[in-house]
């Protein structure tokens, strides 16, 4: 470009600056700069979190087990979720329901390091869901163990069944004998202890014969036996985990709050189309700072006053379209009562 | 040129290190990939149960006598759970009475059963009673077992009782605990093998029972069953060997920490029935010792036993056929018989003045009749209003001698007799007076 006079000097003047070497060198470097750090971005989204997932007090059971799950689930999704933690007390609870948990755990943990934070009580469920983690804290006032299996029989001599039943085996009805019963128990008992053992390899120091008498034990004890790994709270947990996961700066995801968020935005677009929303149904604005498990429920299910709606009530709401218990007899021609196998993890404490 | 090239690689450069600037600020090391070791559920050994039913010994030696099991005491089981025992006791000719039913009853009628059912009794069986025996009552069975009656106590920690208020009597105790043994066992630590027993008629054939959920029992007897080197108490810290079945302080006492061993299909595991069958053999060997206070138990009751009753004159036929009648409802059948079998049990009604037919019987029992009535323990009584009864035993044989200064007197000891009031009147184990 030709420009004349006083101006075309000062343009000429700044094109040899803009093109001198060392300007184009630096433009160079800021353009370099700005390119790797949007490409960092790009790859790694954000700043690294850790996932802290709640669990206070909580028997264990399908609706909490399903709610924790949730929880877990989410952390595994979340790319930029690098490593979780949770905070759990728990006596343990259902023994289908405690497995599930230590499988989902444990499956978690091949992804993402996974550190517990073991706060009052981490007892046989509880206790069985912790050996899925990566590494484990314990408080000196905490208590854990129990490592064992606590279910209901038959008595001794069950009544015989009446003469307008018919079955068509000798098991049909109960399943299995009170002797075989009493055995698939023990193997219960010796499959969760195999989990411990082979969990805390290398570092148990007692035997699967001590582990199965079924103590709990201090905090203190727990490290000094290798049912934990050391002692501390949830900071020492949060710094394992980034430890873990190889991260030195980090923000936290409280993702009980953030399953819950999801949940009732994906409960919102359900409803949309019924022309109406969460909000309708009296759910607590305030959602997810409570974990599930310390629900506060009545019978019928419905939150209790003032309480916080917690995930399986929503998806009983998903399921039901309320939270008021008015679900049907499934087998409402069937003239028995129905019954689940009664087998816990549970620490149930001395009974009064 | 080249310096344009130059320039122009410093973009990737700085790129470069502005990403690994990035990074390193966030992630400073490796995240470190965890593989969770399999868990070998294989070693898992699937259940195998130790099942091997011994039959009944063959042998049964038929015997009759009475057992009596206790349900006066709100006793914690079942009938159909001691099927199994009580039927081998029944096959060894042994009558079965179930005293009570399972319910609350007053003390007082409690007691009254007791000591009437007792009298007639060859052998007790207490199993978990949840109300305490009173002392009376404890005193009563203490009695019953000083006389050769058997006493089996059945204990279970797996149940709440009170067994040791009668249990104590014997110098038994049954601890608060239950045994277990998490080395060897089968299904579950409370369920034990014992195989270690103090040679006896009632461990004879015995290599290895199982029991469920046994307790242990401190005795000042002898032990009869000892737990494994394994097995422990849930509450002694002891090295001691545990005695789940034991000897009381008699060798009538026996005493069974565990129940559930006896209850199908528990009772058909290795040993157990045999043992089962042990224990119905003490159950059914009883040397009961009946004395005038345990009429009319004293005569064998059932389609054998048969007693002759002799009358001193034939103006006491009435008072002979009351006498029938009274223990025709003790199921014992009797006739009134002119001549007297010294081999058969007899009963004698008489006065005063046919103290000769039976002087030898009331010699015996240290009676005197002459001019006044001498009894062993009682003082001198003038005869007029008085009767006098008096059980001689022979071996096997029975007599029971009823006197009286008259008709009248006589009949109203021969009610008394068969209403038990009579024992009020006793003087001796075998002698009784009326005034």
């Amino acid at each position: 470009m030709n420009v004349p006079g006083k101006l075309g000097s000062l343009y000429r003047a700044l094109l040899r600056t803009l093109t001198a070497w060392y300007v184009l060198a630096v433009m160079a470097v800021a353009v370099g700069v700005a390119g790797g750090l949007l490409a960092f971005m790009f790859i790694f989204p954000g700043k690294p979190k850790i996932g802290v997932i709640e669990i206070p007090y909580t028997v264990i059971s399908e609706d909490s087990a399903y709610s924790i799950n949730q929880f877990i689930d989410y952390a595994r999704r979340d790319d930029s979720i690098k490593a979780v933690v949770i905070k759990l007390t728990s006596p343990g609870g259902g023994a289908a329901s405690s497995e599930r948990l230590y499988i989902e755990t444990r499956r978690l943990r091949e992804e993402k390091p996974v550190v517990i934070s073991m706060d009052g009580l981490v007892a046989s469920g509880g206790y069985m869901m912790a050996m899925g983690a990566s590494y484990s804290y314990t408080q000196t006032s905490s208590l854990v163990g129990n490592v064992g299996v606590v279910a209901f029989s038959d008595p001794l001599i069950p009544s015989l069944p009446a003469e307008n039943r018919i079955f068509t085996g000798p098991y049909k009805m109960s399943g299995f004998n009170r002797r075989e019963w009493i055995g698939s128990v023990d193997q219960l008992k010796s499959a969760f202890a195999k989990i411990v053992v082979t969990e805390r390899a290398g570092r148990l120091r007692i035997s699967e014969d001590e582990l199965v008498q079924g103590r709990i034990y201090s905090g203190l004890d727990a490290v000094r036996l290798g049912l934990a790994d050391d002692l501390g709270g949830e900071s020492d947990a949060l710094r394992k985990a980034a430890e873990l996961a190889g991260i030195s700066r980090y923000g936290t995801v409280d993702v009980n709050l953030e399953v819950m968020r999801e949940t009732v935005q994906e409960l919102d677009q359900i409803l949309a189309s019924y022309g109406t929303r969460v909000d309708a149904f009296d759910l607590p604005a305030q959602t997810g700072a409570r974990a599930p498990g310390s629900v506060a429920s009545n019978e019928t299910g419905a939150s209790d006053a003032g309480g916080i709606a917690t995930l399986h009530e929503l998806r009983d709401l998903i399921r039901f379209g309320s939270l008021e218990e008015d679900r049907e007899d499934p087998l409402p021609e069937f003239p028995l009562n129905i019954y689940r196998p009664n087998i816990y993890f549970l620490y149930v404490g001395n009974a009064p | 040129m080249l310096l344009k090239l130059g320039i122009l690689a410093l973009v990737p450069v700085f790129a470069a290190a502005a990403f690994a600037g990035a990074y390193f600020y966030y992630y400073e090391g490796s995240s470190v990939r965890d593989a969770p070791a399999r868990v070998p559920y294989e070693e898992i050994a699937p259940y195998t149960a130790p099942s091997q039913v011994t039959p009944d010994s063959p042998a049964i030696q038929v015997r009759n006598g009475l057992l009596v099991v206790d349900a006066l005491h709100r006793n914690a089981f079942k009938e159909t759970e001691v099927t199994e025992l009580v039927s081998k006791a029944s096959n060894r000719g042994y009558t079965v009475e179930f005293l009570g039913s399972f319910v609350p009853e007053r003390v007082e009628a409690r007691l009254a059963v007791l000591e009437e059912k007792l009298r007639g009794a060859d052998t007790l069986l207490v199993i978990l009673p949840r109300d305490a025996y009173t002392e009376a009552e404890a005193a009563l069975v203490e009695r019953f077992v000083e006389k050769g009656g058997k006493l089996l106590l059945v204990s279970d920690p797996s149940r709440t009782h009170q067994i040791n208020s009668l249990a104590k009597r014997f110098g038994l105790n049954f601890q608060p605990d239950y045994l277990y043994d998490t080395v060897e066992y089968d299904q579950n630590f409370r369920h034990i093998f014992v195989s270690d027993f103090q040679p006896d008629a009632l461990t004879a054939g015995l290599d290895s029972i199982l029991l469920e959920y046994a307790g242990s029992v401190r005795s000042s007897g002898p032990g009869l069953a000892f737990a494994g080197p394994n097995t422990k108490s849930s509450i002694l810290d002891t090295e001691e060997t545990l005695n789940p079945i034991a000897w009381g302080d008699s060798p009538n006492v026996l005493a069974l920490g565990d129940f559930t061993f006896m209850v199908p299909s528990n009772s058909f595991v290795l040993d157990n029935d045999r043992f089962i069958s042990n224990i119905a053999d003490f159950m059914t060997d009883s040397e009961r010792r009946f004395d005038l206070g345990d009429f009319p138990y004293f005569y064998e009751s059932g389609p054998d036993a048969d007693v002759d009753i002799l009358l001193g004159q034939s103006s006491l036929y009435n008072i002979g056929l009351r006498m029938r009648n009274g223990l025709a409802s003790n199921d014992i059948a009797s006739q009134i018989s002119g001549i007297e079998d010294t081999s058969r049990d007899s009963v004698f009604l008489g006065l005063y003045d046919d103290v000769a037919q039976v002087s030898h019987y009331l010699q015996a029992a240290g009676v005197r009749i002459d001019d006044s009535l001498g009894t062993p323990f009682g003082p001198e009584l003038e005869l007029e209003g008085t009767s006098v009864v008096a059980l001689a035993q022979d071996g096997d044989r029975d007599m029971l001698v009823a006197l009286a200064d008259s008709e009248d007197t006589l009949s109203d000891a021969v009610d008394s007799l068969i209403r038990g009031s009579f024992r009020d009147s006793l003087v001796s184990d075998y002698v009784g007076v009326r005034e």
